[in-house]
């Protein structure tokens, strides 16, 4: 079992906690990666490439629902069997892109590479949606300080 | 008289020369994230995967792979999964 605390006021990830729920609903009804050859024009091919992939972000998302669900979570504490780390991290990267694509339309691509934000300028509900983000770019942070040990 | 190709020839053909996997650069993704994404899929050490993260981060794209399609497709839909955007290139 891995186990971290965020290094985040858990006030922060109470509060952002409802947002998060939100995205994880949301983000599993959008599109996915499409086929990565643009002149490709078998449509079987295309059709298989994108229902496996579709099946395999599914899997992912159940380790994410479970953590989430922990009331450990909302107050920074962070539990997950060694085993289901690489679909935690696959799944925040989902999450965290569906939160870039929807919610973070106010912030530029550098902003959030350099995480030079000029926050008061942004709409209040915008600057929470950037909170939730942190949040869980923090728990892929825990989870690859973890892996890095492994990897070595 | 000029005889086209079958689609099966031209399949043929689209197997067997080269193509590249290319990882574009995204603003979401941790640089860490790739490092460690490139080392599982490709079995990179620290120092290359750092490279390609790099040349990613900086010049927007980096050829992770080339070799023949099927593989490619292989490599492609291991990055995809990961959600690194990744596009297939002919190797002209």
């Amino acid at each position: 079992m891995i186990e971290f605390r965020l290094q985040i006021d858990s006030r922060i990830t109470r509060s952002v906690y409802p947002l998060i729920e939100k995205c994880f609903v949301e983000a599993g009804k959008v599109s996915l990666p499409q086929f990565p050859h643009v002149g490709e024009n078998d449509q079987e091919l295309i059709d298989t490439w994108e229902e496996s992939l579709k099946n395999d972000l599914i899997k992912d998302r159940q380790p994410l629902a479970r953590l989430l669900n922990e009331e450990k979570f909302k107050h920074g504490y962070i539990e997950v069997p060694e085993e289901e780390v690489d679909c935690l991290l696959r799944s925040l990267t989902e999450l965290r892109l569906y939160v870039r694509q929807f919610c973070l339309k106010s912030f530029s691509d550098e902003e959030l590479e350099q995480g030079a934000i000029s926050f008061s300028s942004k709409p209040e509900i915008s600057q929470s949606y950037y909170l939730a983000y942190l949040v869980m770019a923090q728990v892929q942070e825990g989870l690859l300080e973890h892996l890095s040990g492994n990897l070595s | 008289m000029i005889i086209e190709p079958s689609v099966k020839e031209k399949k043929q053909e689209e197997l067997e020369i080269p193509w590249r996997v290319v990882v574009l650069n995204d603003p979401v993704n941790l640089m860490n994230y790739v490092v460690m994404v490139f080392r599982k899929v490709f079995g990179f050490s620290e120092n290359k995967a750092t490279k390609h993260m790099m040349e990613v981060h900086q010049l927007g794209r980096s050829v992770v792979w080339s070799g023949n399609r099927e593989q490619a497709e292989v490599y492609a839909y291991l990055l995809q999964h990961w959600r690194l955007q990744t596009v297939l290139e002919k190797d002209d």
